[in-house]
């Protein structure tokens, strides 16, 4: 018994069990208690996530469970962003279902999620990683489908399904490649083969190599890959939304960095151009459609598209400068958009439930906090100083030009500037637009936004805007928070 | 091994499936005459006993007559499935008879089969773990019967869908849903089985009980596995997919001549292998009670023990209503099938 | 691995799974995906793991294969029947892509004898697949319950209607009630 325990250095998956706990937990008491008496589930969650991320601090690097997994300072602080941003989601869930009775439910599954993102960033092995996959994707397919009377929502969570059901079946046919390649599915094959001076990869482990990677590209919405990213992100109750613009990303991006040579540290110009290519057209793709879109939650699904592009970048920076850039990236990305989608969560009921940007105007009137938070976040997601976007671009975009990689920086630049015009034109229609007359009657008083919504949300709002603040402001204290 | 020592091994298996095969035909009309003789005893009636002796020519006549009726296809059936179905039903039933190890070898068979090999081939192979009274005691043979019975189901279901009929297909999903519930208190019962035994081929968990049958260690599992049994092979009182005062004659309702025949059969020869299947794990085999030897008579005796506990249940309860059913299989029966195998496990690693 | 046994069991394999999407009842397509499982278990007695093909069978064609069946059978397929696509083009460059990706695949699996993995070693009784899950698969082991736990928790939460009131089971309290009003 003390021998499978040594051997299993089961400590390293410390934050992944008690997560999941919580969730049994949560679970085993909405099944034992009425529908309405269940006390706050999100609390119970939220100190599941806590106790999480305070164990991540004091669980020991190193690989566990018979070399499945391995835990490095990279994936910890991946984690800890995760589980950061799950917290505030959950801050912000019950002001979505209100009294519903899906609310420890969702709190589960988002503790689920949160579980296989851990298994995600921290797999040494495709079994492991697929079923990670599994794990992070399965909760957000019943999540995007919660509000079952609504259509959209039911259409969001199908098309979700069968798209992730298809990215799961070419992860499954590459892992089949993969295996027959290599004679096991232990992901230090990949390492191996993209190490300077190796032994050239042979084309059948390439062909397992692309569609694994495929699987991957499909749930960060990289270009080719991202026609499901609008039907689920506006179908998606918000609170939902905001979750899935960061959880997978984060652990479909590590996933890949594990699998994909950084940089030119290969010697192989394949994988290079292949990346270079697939940032190049994610970010501009993504910032093009944007330009059209008349509904907020368009808007910001194809925003993620481009903001996914750019964090493509990362993998053409050799070294550990891209990844911890990326790092920094995903934290602010998760911080903006989980503040954006906080404000159209609060702000959906009172207005017309299709959401389009012209439902905003005059917002800036009628809930000025609300209003004040959206431009921020919306600032930050252009990437104007002081707000975290810009740091984080910055930081990217110094990393690639000191690769040298000058093309891609520039259409970077570029790119943002271009995605200034539909962002600044949503905080154009809140504060310059009169309030349409159906929430006039709502005019009381400049902070009614905030008494009317519950005090979770608005903490989970606050800190939201304090860390897109901070993290433009004083990027290093910033990154010693998430343990960068 | 040479490819005539191949030949002479597949012919004796044919010759095995063979003789089992028509036995367990005949024991199969033999039992539906001892069904509706002991049931009419017990309704204090006469029941068939006009062809021959007690009526013992009755099954045969049954067969005749459902050969020569009129072989009726409803319209609207499926083209293939609905001659398919009953076919579908029986096969399964049959084959899982093929892990059932009936007895200890008989070394006159033995010694027989030895002399015509060394004759006819002139050698001298090692054939004593061939020539014993099972088809094939392959290593996985629990599993080997547990998925042979699964497939059952889709006999009957295929039959109640494709008759496109309104009661048949009502009776082709309770019996899906029914088999399925039972089926898993049915595996938890049986792995508790494995477990102690720690082998799945199906004639060393017969000669490990040579000391003691495992009824004795496994009550809980035991009165499962009879709940479940009845379950699985659709009869009294879980006989809803051909519940007459609600669905006709359920799945089979369409069904005329030798098709209903087959189902029929199939019914009856279920009811056999899972009782055989019972006897083998749980009674100890063709072991003798009180170490009084091992035959084959043995397990017929306890087989037909089983059989007519089948007969006496249908003679004496009445029938589940259908959430009933399903409580009592997910709520009760599984639970406890749990517990059991939690039981097992915890007795197994204290005192072994 | 037998090879004899192989090639035909693939054919089978592949022709029913082509089956499988090509057949216009649901309930046909539902059978013919029971008999590929029951071809791969052939398979699997063909790599010497008689354990992992009882499973095979008893599992997916006895357990899963019926309720996908109970399934199919509850939706009227004839209503559904115009769901199928009938636009030339999508048609077109579907069987174009998966034409020229089982090519492709197909060329590189001949590369692919390199490294077969000896199955049969650890997979073929019950006692090396167990000590495979308690030890270094442990924790996928583990992981797959959680996945198993999160499917059923998904499918209670997307067929939960907050408004339907359950009948009670009592004849006496389905009167009070007020019958089947749902």
């Amino acid at each position: 018994m003390s021998s499978w325990l040594q051997a299993s250095n089961w400590l390293v998956m410390l934050p992944e069990m008690i997560i999941a706990f919580f969730a049994l937990i949560i679970l085993l008491v909405a099944a034992f208690t009425k529908d309405s008496e269940a006390p706050y589930p999100e609390s119970l969650a939220i100190t599941g996530l806590a106790l999480a991320f305070i164990s991540s601090y004091y669980i020991p690097e190193g690989v566990g469970y018979y070399g499945q997994v391995a835990v490095d300072s990279v994936s910890r602080t991946a984690f800890s962003i995760a589980i950061l941003g799950g917290m505030l989601v959950l801050g912000v869930v019950p002001s979505q279902f209100g009294t519903d009775t899906m609310r420890s439910e969702t709190s589960a599954l988002v503790l689920f999620s949160l579980c296989g993102v851990g298994f995600m960033v921290t797999a040494q092995h495709l079994i492991m990683l697929f079923l990670g996959i599994e794990l992070l994707s399965l909760p957000l397919y019943i999540m995007a489908g919660m509000r079952t009377r609504d259509p959209r929502s039911r259409e969001a969570a199908l098309k979700y399904f069968i798209v992730g059901a298809f990215a799961s079946a070419l992860m499954l046919f590459g892992m089949a490649i993969y295996l027959g390649a290599n004679g096991d599915l232990l992901m230090n094959h990949f390492a191996l083969s993209f190490q300077k001076n190796a032994v050239p990869p042979t084309l059948i482990f390439f062909a397992g190599w692309i569609l694994i990677s495929t699987a991957m590209l499909f749930k960060l919405g990289a270009v080719p890959f991202h026609m499901w990213v609008l039907d689920v992100y506006q179908g998606s109750p918000s609170s939902i939304t905001a979750f899935m613009t960061f959880a997978p990303k984060i652990a479909a991006f590590f996933a890949l960095a594990k699998m994909w040579p950084l940089g030119s540290e290969s010697g192989l110009s394949t994988p290079i151009s292949m990346m270079y290519l697939l940032s190049f057209l994610t970010m501009t793709a993504g910032n093009m459609m944007a330009l059209m879109q008349r509904n907020i939650k368009r808007m910001l699904a194809y925003s993620s598209i481009a903001h996914g592009g750019y964090m493509l970048m990362a993998f053409l920076i050799s070294g550990t400068e891209g990844i911890h850039a990326l790092l920094f990236y995903l934290a602010v990305y998760a911080l903006m958009n989980i503040g954006a989608f906080t404000v159209i969560t609060l702000v959906a009921p009172s207005r017309d439930p299709e959401l389009s940007i012209i439902s905003l105007s005059g917002l800036a009137k009628t809930h000025t906090y609300l209003a004040v938070a959206l431009a921020i976040c919306l600032f930050s997601l252009t990437g104007l100083p002081p707000f975290g976007g810009f740091m984080a671009k910055f930081f990217l975009i110094k990393a690639v030009l000191a690769s040298g990689n000058v093309y891609i920086a520039l259409a970077a630049i570029f790119n943002s500037l271009l995605s200034a015009y539909y962002y600044l034109r949503v905080v154009l229609v809140m504060t310059t637009r009169e309030p349409l007359a159906a929430d006039s009657d709502e005019l009381i008083s400049p902070s009614a936004g905030f008494t009317s919504i519950g005090l979770s949300s608005r903490i989970a709002l606050a800190v939201a805007i304090i860390g897109v603040v901070i993290s433009g402001i004083s990027p290093d204290f910033f990154a010693r928070i998430i343990s960068l | 091994m040479t490819i005539f020592e191949g030949f002479f091994l597949v012919a004796l298996i044919g010759i095995k499936v063979g003789v089992m095969v028509v036995c367990v035909m005949l024991c199969m009309a033999m039992m539906t005459l001892v069904e509706r003789r002991f049931l009419a005893f017990m309704q204090c009636r006469l029941g068939p006993n006009q062809v021959g002796y007690f009526g013992i020519l009755q099954p045969f006549a049954d067969g005749l007559k459902n050969l020569f009726k009129e072989d009726f296809t409803p319209a609207g059936a499926d083209k293939i499935l609905y001659p398919l179905a009953p076919i579908i039903a029986l096969i399964p039933a049959l084959t899982a008879f093929a892990v059932i190890p009936f007895g200890p070898g008989i070394p006159e068979v033995a010694n027989l089969l030895l002399m015509l090999e060394d004759k006819l081939l002139g050698v001298k192979s090692d054939l004593s773990s061939v020539v014993t009274l099972t088809a094939g005691d392959i290593n996985v043979g629990v599993l080997f019967f547990m998925a042979v019975v699964a497939m059952e189901i889709y006999g009957v279901f295929l039959g109640g869908w494709s008759s496109n009929s309104k009661y048949s297909l009502l009776g082709g999903l309770r019996a899906s849903a029914q088999m399925i519930s039972y089926e898993l208190s049915m595996t938890l019962s049986v792995l508790s089985i494995v477990m102690i035994s720690g082998t799945l081929r199906l004639g060393d968990i017969v000669h490990m009980q040579e000391r003691g049958w495992f009824i004795i260690i496994q009550p809980i599992g035991f009165v499962i596995f009879l709940i479940c049994m009845l379950a699985e092979t659709n009869r009294s009182p879980f006989d809803l997919p051909e519940a007459e005062s609600e669905l006709v004659a359920g799945f089979h309702t369409e069904y005329s001549s030798l098709k209903f025949a087959m189902f029929f059969m199939a019914e009856y020869v279920a009811m056999i292998g899972i009782s055989s299947f019972c006897t083998t794990l749980y009674l100890g085999g063709f072991n003798g009670p009180f170490g009084l030897g091992s035959s084959i008579l043995w397990f017929g005796m306890k087989t037909f023990l089983l059989l007519f506990f089948f007969i006496h249940v249908r003679a004496t309860l009445p029938r589940f209503r259908y959430d009933q059913l399903m409580d009592f299989g997910w709520k009760t029966l599984l639970p406890l099938s749990l517990l059991n195998l939690m039981l097992t496990g915890f007795f197994l690693t204290v005192f072994r | 691995m037998n090879i004899l046994l192989f090639y035909p069991l693939s054919a089978l394999i592949i022709i029913l799974s082509l089956g499988v999407i090509l057949a216009t009842n649901p309930v046909h397509s539902a059978l013919l995906l029971v008999g590929a499982m029951v071809a791969i278990a052939g398979v699997f007695l063909c790599l010497n793991c008689e354990f992992l093909a009882m499973l095979q069978i008893f599992i997916y064609a006895g357990a899963i294969m019926v309720l996908f069946l109970f399934i199919v059978t509850t939706i009227d397929t004839r209503k559904d029947e115009k769901f199928v696509s009938s636009a030339k083009f999508s048609q077109a460059s579907g069987i174009l892509l998966s034409g020229s990706m089982f090519f492709l695949f197909f060329f590189l699996a001949l590369q692919f004898v390199q490294h077969l993995p000896d199955t049969g070693r650890w997979l073929g009784d019950a006692k090396g697949l167990g000590e495979l899950f308690l030890k270094s698969y442990s924790l996928p082991f583990e992981v797959v319950t959680l996945v198993l736990l999160t499917a059923m928790a998904g499918v209670i939460v997307m067929s939960h209607d907050p408004l339907y009131r359950r009948r009670s089971k009592e004849a006496s309290k389905q009167i009070l009630s007020g019958g089947n009003k749902a």
